[in-house]
């Protein structure tokens, strides 16, 4: 059984601000939203970039490469040219610690639809 | 955070600062700049979000490279471009009031009587802005919309805000970003659940001022169980000064809807043409390209159909005419990302008096796309020995459970054909063109009548004084 | 955007080292330093372009790798030859045939072409040098090969096959290593030259058991009336990239190419062919087959140039691959560039998995799945097999067919 991970003290990723971790063979990108912490495959399902580098918006983070979009909670596909939602990861915070279970969760979602 | 599009780009990042335009008379000028950009959006007097995408895609293409494969696009300067031109005349209201210079080049075509007969709504992009379009009364009743894209910004901005660059974003690629931050004009064509237009939408564009760049988008949506046809044609005068033409065209098509495209380009041998076009099609819906390319000196397009969920299907049609000084490098792009999709793609393409023309293509399986199948054809003919034909298939196959198939064949007009079609009286030159007509044979079938007509036309334009 | 990784400079040293330890003449040590010279300019690939998209070139750059030149690399036997024929171990016919050897080595494939072929040049530790006088027929087929038996071994072997006007000769070059987990490199260059009106039969099998990354050319030139036949069976191996060429340089010459590669585990194969028409009346025939299993993934990308002028040129291309199982990967990239207008040139590329009511046939008949499959991926190679008029060859490659199949 794969465990959580600790990623860094809350107060080390700034708002808007993500740290990349690797744990279990996956790269993981961890996002601060809003004051939520929202963690997905460091990798773009299209050309495999790195979503860290992506600029974000809300939710969204955008692919740096292509511009594909992605909603970092749900690894919806928001824009093309992705056509495969990307993975996502439980994360919790615990005693003022980021912590990622590095166990992918199947992203879900298309674009144009609801 | 609250942002008012859906591509997450900062809207109060571009709110502010130093784009304002200082004079609210705009100046057409040469050249691009975020200042000429912000210009644009403020002169079509447009919210802020797409004030903001356009900005946003100015700053993807200063840091996007030009391709480095394809065609030679070295030469293209974009500073000698004007990026915008507001056109002093009104839209036009008939075909009367058209310009004479435009009426002639369509009368050249034939379009006057495929008008009477068949044209049911006209847009046509005189410089960077529609100036004439009509629509039928029934399908508006419908709920049909088809509208220049600025007008349906203005008339119908929820939805143009919900679907627009969600197919090509603005990061997709270097003209993809430029039409992106400049767009102008095009075509918004919104199809109801359920609704068929029956008669093809269509819509002629042409480059008739110097240098000035087209850079129309065109947002294409068909709502579930629906189907429309949009045919897209160009014509333009020659010029002295290159020119460019980069346009981005988004089509969603949902499910069991079907979309048809047709495009007959014919862009004056000066004419960079540099077109991002893009459909998605969900379940069961169908996706049919129908590109044919005779004009340009340069032309890279290669309409993609991605298939987004099962039973999608993509048909690509592509025909490229190739003469001196002209590079035609058409093709399409496949791309199965659920079970059961099929797609087709059939490419000819013909080369004459050291033009080159051919084929570039992909096919992608994505891993899990079971059950999907591929069939890739494409045929070329070169026409002497000055000339050159250039096939380039991609094929990216994830996934074992698929059949795909890819077949090319390269071949000169044959003698036999020619004499035989001689030796029955046929004078040479009537015999190569019909030779030729034969060969695009099985995608001219596809077009609407008076398309067909216009490019048996323009192909026997094009083959003038070749046998000598 | 990564910041490509700084090339790792070679020191002179090892190069002269291993000259001076093959006894060369002074033109072969001078050759040697210039191309390492030219290695360290050249720019190192990227992966952002064309021809490394699909595979990391960083797999092949000469690290920790030791240049041992007793990696055994050379004829496995000489049996009795016609007079003047030459068939020896590279670097004894460096010394025994400077004139000969100089004239021909590296000529076709030349250092300056990129930084492997360079890097290949300053250190190639071994190989095989066959000479055919004019007008001499070699009946028997010859055979070298190289074998890798330690780790961290760079192997460069290059083989030299020249067959003067009017010969005719078989080469089959084996190319294998000891089995395990060890990682080890190979950059190889075989230049094939032939001659108006010889014929020549090139068969490479490659083998290695370990983990090799190995990067490597074939390339023949064809002249007026000449054929060449070439078969690559690629089956072992970690990382693979080969690229194979025919030029077809003289009015009526002739190119069969023939592959046929198996990927299993995480085996990456990445094989690019030229079919290059220079000369007018010249016929070009490829046939390529991959299958791959498990996470595999192969590569095929051909290209058929037609040079102006070259009419009446016949060029054919066709690609088959088999996917036998979900995770595995083919790529087909089967291009055409054409700029003559009287030929005739076809390709096609076709991917599909097994044929389920194929299998359910053979079992019907009683065999058991595992062999119905066995059966299918031989018939799948047997198309090609059966096209090579060598039954030794034809049984081993078959035997390593049934070995991969139940690895």
């Amino acid at each position: 059984m794969a465990e959580y991970v600790r990623v860094a003290a809350a107060g080390e990723i700034p708002p808007g601000g993500v740290r990349v971790v690797a744990a279990d063979g996956h790269r993981i990108a961890v996002f601060h939203v809003d004051g939520a912490f929202l963690a997905v495959d460091d990798s773009c399902t299209h050309e495999y970039a790195p979503l860290s580098e992506g600029a974000r918006s809300g939710e969204i983070v955008t692919c740096p490469k292509h511009g594909s979009r992605f909603n970092m909670r749900t690894g919806r596909v928001l824009s093309l040219p992705a056509v495969v939602p990307v993975s996502t990861y439980p994360v919790k915070v615990e005693g003022g610690d980021v912590f990622v279970l590095p166990v992918p969760q199947r992203g879900h979602g298309m674009p144009h639809k609801v | 955070m609250a942002t008012t599009n859906q591509l997450g780009i900062d809207v109060e990042k571009y709110k502010y600062g130093f784009f304002e335009p200082e004079n609210y008379v705009f100046k057409a000028r040469k050249g691009l700049s975020a200042e000429v950009v912000a210009e644009i959006s403020h002169m079509k007097n447009e919210p802020d979000w797409m004030r903001a995408f356009r900005l946003h895609a100015y700053e993807q293409f200063l840091k996007k490279p030009l391709p480095t494969w394809g065609a030679d696009l070295s030469t293209i300067n974009f500073d000698e471009i004007y990026y915008y031109i507001k056109p002093t005349e009104k839209m036009a209201e008939s075909w009367e009031d058209l310009p004479q210079e435009i009426k002639r080049t369509y009368d050249r075509l034939g379009i006057p009587e495929a008008e009477r007969k068949f044209l049911a709504g006209v847009g046509a992009q005189y410089e960077s802005e529609v100036v004439y379009h009509n629509l039928k009364d029934e399908w508006e009743k419908l709920g049909v919309i088809f509208l220049d894209t600025d007008s349906a910004l203005r008339e119908h901005e929820d939805l143009v805000r919900e679907y627009f660059g969600t197919v090509i974003p603005p990061e997709d690629n270097k003209f993809a970003s430029l039409n992106s931050a400049v767009w102008s004009g095009g075509s918004f064509v919104y199809v109801p659940a359920g609704v068929k237009v029956d008669i093809p939408l269509q819509a002629y564009f042409r480059i008739n001022a110097k240098n000035v760049g087209q850079f129309e988008r065109t947002l294409i949506i068909c709502e579930p169980g629906s189907y429309v046809h949009y045919v897209e044609g160009c014509t333009a005068p020659i010029y002295t000064t290159d020119s460019l033409h980069s346009a981005v065209v988004e089509i969603i098509v949902k499910e069991g809807a079907r979309c048809r495209y047709t495009t007959i380009q014919n862009w004056s041998t000066n004419v960079y043409n540099l077109v991002t076009k893009r459909a998605v099609a969900y379940r069961d819906a169908t996706m049919e390209w129908i590109d044919g390319n005779l004009g340009s000196k340069i032309t890279m397009k290669y309409p993609s159909v991605y298939m987004m969920e099962p039973g999608a299907k993509a048909e690509i049609l592509s025909v490229a005419f190739a003469g001196a000084g002209q590079h035609q490098d058409p093709g399409g792009k496949v791309v199965h990302a659920a079970p059961n999709t099929q797609s087709v793609i059939v490419s000819k393409s013909i080369s004459k008096d050291g033009g080159r023309a051919g084929y570039r293509g992909l096919v992608k399986i994505y891993p899990g796309a079971t059950g999907s199948r591929s069939a890739v054809r494409c045929d070329a003919l070169i026409l002497d020995d000055r000339s050159r034909s250039d096939t380039y298939p991609t094929m990216e196959i994830d996934e074992q459970d698929v059949s795909i198939t890819h077949e090319a064949t390269v071949s000169k007009v044959s003698d036999e054909q020619l004499f035989y079609l001689m030796s029955r009286g046929v004078k040479e030159d009537e015999a190569m063109n019909m030779i030729v007509r034969g060969f695009v044979e099985p995608i001219v079938k596809e077009l609407p009548l008076e398309y067909a007509v216009e490019l048996n036309r323009l192909i026997a334009l094009e083959m003038e004084g070749s046998v000598g | 955007m990564a910041v490509p990784q700084a090339p790792p400079t070679l020191d002179r040293s090892p190069v002269e080292a291993l000259s001076e330890r093959l006894q060369e003449p002074r033109w072969m040590r001078e050759l040697r330093l210039a191309a390492l010279d030219l290695a360290g300019r050249l720019p190192v690939p990227s992966r952002a372009e064309d021809p490394w998209r699909r595979t990391d070139p960083a797999a092949f750059e000469l690290r920790e790798s030791r240049l041992d030149p007793s990696v055994v690399s050379g004829p496995r036997e000489v049996p009795a030859l016609p007079a003047g024929v030459i068939f020896s171990a590279l670097p004894e016919a460096v010394r025994a045939h400077p004139d000969l050897v100089r004239e021909h080595f590296m000529r076709s494939v030349r250092p300056e072409e990129s930084r492997f072929r360079a890097l290949h040049a300053a250190c190639w530790t071994g190989g095989t040098f066959l000479y055919v006088p004019e007008g001499v027929e070699v009946a028997v087929p010859l055979r070298s090969e190289a074998w890798i038996q330690s780790a961290d071994v760079a192997l460069v072997p290059h083989t030299l096959v020249v067959a003067e006007r009017g010969s005719r000769v078989t080469l089959v070059d084996a190319f294998g290593s000891m089995a395990g987990t060890w990682p080890a490199l190979v950059n190889g260059v075989v230049e094939l030259t032939v001659k108006d009106g010889a014929e020549v039969r090139y068969v490479v099998r490659q083998d290695w058991l370990a983990d090799v990354a190995a990067i490597g050319v074939i390339r023949g030139r064809v002249a007026r009336d000449a054929a060449l036949h070439t078969l690559l069976v690629g089956f072992g191996g970690a990382v693979v990239k080969t690229d194979v060429e025919s030029l077809l340089e003289g009015p009526g010459g002739s190119s069969e190419m023939l592959g046929a590669f198996f990927g299993t585990g995480a085996q990456h194969f990445d094989v690019h062919t030229v079919q290059e028409h220079r000369a007018p009346s010249t016929l070009s025939d490829l046939l390529y087959k991959n299958a791959v299993r498990d996470a595999a993934r192969s590569i095929f990308s051909g290209m058929i140039r037609v040079h102006k002028g070259a009419q009446k040129t016949n060029a054919f291309q066709a690609n088959r691959n088999l996917i036998l199982s979900p995770g595995a990967k083919a790529d087909s990239i089967p291009n055409l560039e054409i700029m003559a207008n009287d030929l005739r040139c076809t390709h096609g590329s076709a991917t599909s998995r097994l044929n389920e009511e194929h299998l359910f046939y053979l079992m019907s008949r009683g065999l058991r799945r595992v062999d119905a499959v066995r059966m299918v991926v031989e018939g799948f190679f047997a198309e090609l097999l059966d096209r090579v008029p060598l039954a030794d060859v034809r049984a081993s490659i078959a035997q390593d067919v049934d070995r991969k199949m139940v690895q």
